[in-house]
Order: structure tokens, then C-alpha cells, then sequence
């Protein structure tokens, strides 16, 4: 008796979970179309990682200030999962998509997909190589390659080793940055060259054992190392600090997340370099608003600046960003 | 003991009337869910676990285990990928691709039924070789823009209305269905899965049944690995990471059994199924992406208190 009563107990929990988060949201998508005709924007990030969760939460932020409806999703670092996600967008028949892609290639078709149902596209931090979309919110990602190009120049003069921790490959964040960085640094300066290069994926672990791995392969040999994000960038301060090498090879990031501020107001971290991920997320959301809402688009590409944080205002931007807590 | 058929009943058929369940309650809260393009969709969504599910369902009958699907889809799917953006003609890519696939399940199954390794731990060997591979053949970087005939598999639809991984997932699952119900290597994957001493006295030559078992099962993954390639328009060295365990997920939904010798392909296909309206729904109906998580995973240890609830009312 006892046994089938916590069996039926089990069932019911699980009937209960579905029907309960049916039934919620069914409640708020009616008042939506009986009310006064509330918009429904859908936001598919690719990642969760902090700098695009700071996206998601600006953009989740902006459309409570403008009493929108946010459908957030996450490919989690599958191109699959985003795609069937864009999808549901789709059928759900939202008013209008925030879209930040995995990958530059592999959406080209669901880009065709939102564009053919109608629905405007709005991607934001990264996008397509099919431009199909209506507007790209972002930052150029050579600039940041680049800031980081001509601090090395500036303050380490005009030859030495670099050691580049690439994000992704393919990424369009890990390509640009690689521009920037070789048309200010590499091919103005023959003087500087290239030690190591590889990808940490974005990744801290990674950014610490590649940097572990370096100081014993490459001992000597380098003077800077241009991560291109503060994760890893922070991962190879690690290993640096453990190392007791912190002094003598310069570390510069890329994002200015809130940690890396902080190691570059102690000065463990050279640069990094302010990727405004909440102006990002704040913009593209308006601007999925207003296409939805009929108002005429504000162009294809609309900028968000990369702006260099270093010892002098570091400061300010803990500020900023405390603002957005 | 009319009460204990009735729980009979509920036990055998409870998942079945979970999707059931779903459904109705789907149709009700969001109507757009019944739209023949949604269902299409999610049976296309489904097709790439339901490929992988179905070779599983062979490997977990047998009592066995292989982690290493998700990685042996990308191998498959990067040499397919390579090979095609190097001017190879697009049927012998794949064929590539999925021989290669094949030929790490067969040294899986090798090794799991000569060395007897636990299948857990050698196919946890192969899942990080398998990735290694990939990312090794493409150094890191997705291979993309491949040839547009290449994209009809993934993207085109058979009769312009069935997409075509849908097409490919149920000739899979015939032929699968066909093997182990109708032929006399299925029923010895089940006696060696039921008990296998007394499968090996009787005479079941059960090395060579194993090490076909999870071959099969690496042409699978491969074959899942060309469709998912297609689809995505691209060889990505991070394609299907974790992909194995929704497979497990959906076999172990189906009502097949950890401990081995029960299973069935038409209870995975539901399994997958259950897992793939599940993600439909909850995107649908707009739920936290963190929720959803956690709702798939109750689903599952829902799954495995049934089949341990019915088992035990067996013994």
C-alpha cells in the first residue's frame, strides 16, 4: 500500500510539473493577446557565459523598462540546439528575434527561415555570414585586437615576443581580434614576433594549463601575452602568479569583466579591453522593439566601441558596472 | 489482483501516456504546436538521438554501455565534411566518414568482448580519442560552406514535404526493428543480454555478437554524424558533445533495461520522442532555459523508477 501510494505520489509530482509550468505560462501568454497586444521578442544566445549572460540581462532589463514580453534561450555551445531553438521562435510566431550566433556559418539556413516567416532579426555580439538578418549590433572586433596591438608597441617598444591565446577558431570575435592585433602589431613592427599560438576556447582551465605549458617550453622567450578574453587571460595569471613570473611577462585580456578589472586595478593584469556586452544587449533589444513595433531600421550595423581599461581607469568602469547590478 | 494488472498496465504503458498527456495538454495551451510544420519539426529534431538511440538500444540490451557515440558523430561528420571540401564526390565522403565511425566501434566492441573491459570505461577511452581525432582533423576550426548537393540530405525534404533525416530515421529504425525482432542474431543479443553464461553454453558465439553489436553502433554514429553535417552545413570537432547521453536517455525512456536483456526499437523511438516534444513544448511555452534542464532530468529518473518499479514486481 505504502509503495503504490509513493508510486501514484511520483506521478502526480511529474503531472504536476508540466501541467504547472503549462498552465503559468499559458495564463501570461493569454492576458498578452487579450490585453493590449503585449510584444513577444525571443532572444537565443549561444553561450552562457558570463559575458553573454550580461547580454541576455541587459536585454531581459530593457524589455521590463518597456513592458515587452523576453523569451530567452540558450543554444548551450551546440549549433543544433540553437537552430531548434530559432525554430520554436519561429512557430511561436514571436514579433521579432534577438539573435547571437555560434557560429558564422552553420545559421545561415535559419536566418533564411526567420527572414521567409517575417519576422525581424536582430543579431547581436556576433553574426552570420549570411546577411540576411535586418540589423547587427556589436562591437568591431578588429579594434580590439587592435587596442591591444598598440598598447604592446607603446609600452614594450618595438620588438619582442608575443604569445596569442585565440578564443574559439572560426569564432568571429577569434578572427577579427586576430586582425587587429596583426595589422597594429605584427605587421608594423617585424620586431615583434609570434612564440606560441593556440586556442583556449574561451576558456580559464585552458588559459592556465597552456600558459603552465608555455613558461617550460618557452622560458624566456616571451614578453606579453594577448589573450583574446579575460578568461583565459586571467587563467595565465594564474599559472604566472604560481609561477612567480607575474612581473615579467605582461598579461592583456579582452571584455572587461568585472574580475579582470580588478586584476587590472592591481596592475596583475596589463589591459583589457572593454567590450560594453550591457550597452550591447540593451541596444539590440531596443532596436528589435522598434522594427517590431514598424519604425524604420537604424541600418545594417550599428557600433557598440570598445574602450581600453587600464590601471588610470579602471576605477571608472567598476563603477559602470556596479551601476548595472 | 485485479489492482496488480491495472498497475501492470500503468507501469508498461506509462510513458507512452506521458507523451499522450503532453500532447493534449500541448494542444490546448499553445494550438500552434499541432501545426504540421512544428511536428515535422520536431521529428527532424529528434531524427540525429533517435539514429544514435537506435544502436544503443542493442548496445544497453546487451547488457553494455558506449559513451563514445557523440564523439565518433563528429568524426565521422569532419572527414565526411573534409573530404567533400576537397573535391572527394559526396557518396564516398560519407561512406568515409561512416567507416571510419564504424571501425572505432569495432575496436570498442573488440576490446570490450576479447580484453573484457568493461564497456563503460573502454568506451569513456574512446569517447576522448574519438574527439581528439576531430579536432586533430580540422585543427579546432569548423569545416564549412560545403557542397549545396551535400546540404539536400539535411536540409532537403523527400516529396518537398518529409524532411529528409526524417526519412532516414525510420528506414534506420526498420531495419533495426527487423534485426532484432526477426532474425537470429536479435534474439541472441537478447540471451546474451539476459544471461550470458547461459548464452555461451548454448553455444551463442558471444565475442562476435558483441563486437558486431557496437560496430553497428559506431555506423550509426557516423551515419547520424553525415545527417547532423548536412544539416548544419558544416564538420564541427564540437559536434555532438554530450550527444550519447540523450541517446542513453531516450533508450532508458524507451523502457529498455540498464541491466540488459529487455529493450525494444519502438519503445527508443518513443523515448526519443518523449525527450524531443519535451524541449519543444518547453521552448514553446517559453520556459527558463534552466528549468528545462531540470525537467528533462526528473523525465528521466521518472523513466528509471518505472522500469525498476516493474522489474521488481517481475522477479
Amino acid at each position: 500500500m505504502k509503495k503504490r501510494l509513493g508510486f501514484l505520489l511520483v506521478c502526480l509530482l511529474l503531472i504536476g510539473t508540466f501541467t504547472g509550468c503549462g498552465s503559468n505560462s499559458g495564463d501570461t501568454a493569454k492576458d498578452d493577446s487579450s490585453s493590449d497586444g503585449k510584444l513577444k521578442i525571443g532572444i537565443s544566445m549561444s553561450e552562457d557565459t558570463q559575458f553573454l549572460t550580461n547580454v541576455r540581462k541587459a536585454a531581459e532589463k530593457r524589455a521590463d523598462e518597456l513592458g515587452v514580453e523576453l523569451i530567452a534561450n540558450s543554444g548551450q555551445g551546440q549549433v543544433e540546439k540553437q537552430i531548434n531553438d530559432m525554430e520554436a521562435f519561429i512557430t511561436m510566431g514571436v514579433d521579432a528575434i534577438v539573435f547571437n550566433p555560434l557560429d558564422r556559418d552553420a545559421m545561415n539556413e535559419v536566418v533564411d527561415k526567420v527572414k521567409a516567416a517575417g519576422i525581424p532579426l536582430v543579431e547581436v555580439n556576433t553574426f552570420t555570414s549570411n546577411d540576411n538578418y535586418d540589423v547587427y549590433v556589436g562591437s568591431p572586433e578588429e579594434d580590439a585586437g587592435r587596442i591591444q596591438g598598440e598598447w604592446i608597441a607603446k609600452n614594450l617598444g618595438e620588438s619582442g615576443g608575443v604569445a596569442i591565446m585565440y578564443g574559439q577558431m572560426g569564432h568571429s570575435g577569434q578572427i577579427g581580434r586576430y586582425e587587429g592585433l596583426k595589422t597594429s602589431l605584427l605587421d608594423k613592427y617585424p620586431g615583434w614576433k609570434v612564440v606560441v599560438d593556440k586556442t583556449g576556447e574561451w576558456k580559464r582551465e585552458m588559459g592556465q594549463s597552456m600558459m603552465e605549458d608555455w613558461l617550460q617550453s618557452y622560458k624566456g622567450k616571451i614578453n606579453v601575452v594577448a589573450s583574446q578574453n579575460d578568461e583565459m587571460a586571467m587563467g595565465a595569471i594564474a599559472a604566472l602568479e604560481e609561477a612567480g613570473m607575474l612581473d615579467q611577462i605582461k598579461v592583456l585580456g579582452i571584455d572587461a569583466s568585472p574580475d579582470a578589472i580588478k586584476l587590472v586595478r592591481e596592475g596583475k593584469m596589463a589591459l583589457t579591453v572593454f567590450q560594453d556586452s550591457f550597452g550591447q544587449g540593451t541596444k539590440a533589444l531596443e532596436i528589435a522593439v522598434d522594427l517590431a513595433s514598424g519604425k524604420p531600421s537604424p541600418g545594417k550595423k550599428v557600433d557598440i566601441p570598445f574602450q581600453e581599461v587600464n590601471k588610470d581607469n579602471a576605477a571608472d568602469f567598476e563603477q559602470y558596472l556596479k551601476e548595472w547590478e | 489482483m485485479k489492482k496488480t494488472s491495472v498497475r501492470d498496465f500503468l507501469l508498461k504503458y506509462m510513458m507512452a501516456m506521458l507523451l499522450v498527456l503532453i500532447i493534449i495538454a500541448m494542444s490546448i495551451l499553445r494550438p500552434e504546436f499541432l501545426s504540421g510544420e512544428n511536428l515535422l519539426n520536431i521529428l527532424r529534431q529528434i531524427s540525429v538521438n533517435a539514429i544514435l538511440a537506435f544502436g544503443m538500444t542493442f548496445v544497453i540490451i546487451t547488457g553494455g554501455i558506449d559513451l563514445s557515440v557523440g564523439s565518433l558523430l563528429a568524426v565521422s561528420g569532419v572527414f565526411a565534411a573534409g573530404l567533400i571540401k576537397n573535391g572527394a564526390g559526396i557518396l564516398p565522403a560519407c561512406a568515409i566518414g561512416i567507416l571510419a565511425a564504424g571501425l572505432l566501434g569495432f575496436l570498442n566492441g573488440l576490446t570490450i568482448s576479447k580484453l573484457k573491459v568493461p564497456p563503460f570505461v573502454i568506451t569513456l577511452a574512446m569517447m576522448t580519442i574519438g574527439r581528439g581525432i576531430a579536432y586533430v582533423h580540422t585543427d579546432g576550426r569548423p569545416i564549412v560552406d560545403l557542397d549545396e548537393s551535400f546540404l539536400v540530405l539535411g536540409r532537403g525534404k523527400f516529396l518537398d514535404v518529409i524532411p529528409w533525416p526524417i526519412i532516414v530515421m525510420l528506414l534506420v529504425m526498420g531495419i533495426m526493428a527487423l534485426l532484432l525482432y526477426k532474425t537470429k542474431y536479435g534474439r541472441y543479443v537478447y540471451a546474451l543480454g539476459g544471461n550470458e553464461e547461459a548464452a555461451r553454453v548454448s553455444g551463442i558465439k558471444i565475442n562476435k555478437i558483441k563486437t558486431i553489436v557496437y560496430t553497428v553502433n559506431g555506423l550509426l554514429a557516423g551515419l547520424a554524424g553525415i545527417v547532423l553535417a548536412s544539416r548544419i552545413n558544416s564538420g564541427q570537432p564540437q559536434a555532438g558533445v554530450s550527444y550519447e547521453l540523450d541517446a542513453i536517455a531516450a533508450v532508458v525512456i524507451g523502457g529498455t533495461s540498464l541491466s540488459g536483456g529487455v529493450g525494444s526499437i519502438h519503445g527508443t523511438l518513443l523515448g526519443a520522442l518523449i525527450i524531443g516534444v519535451i524541449n519543444n513544448s518547453l521552448n514553446l511555452l517559453g520556459v527558463n532555459q534552466y528549468y528545462q534542464m531540470i525537467i528533462k532530468g526528473l523525465v528521466i529518473a521518472f523513466a528509471v523508477i518505472v522500469d525498476v518499479a516493474s522489474t521488481k514486481k517481475n522477479k
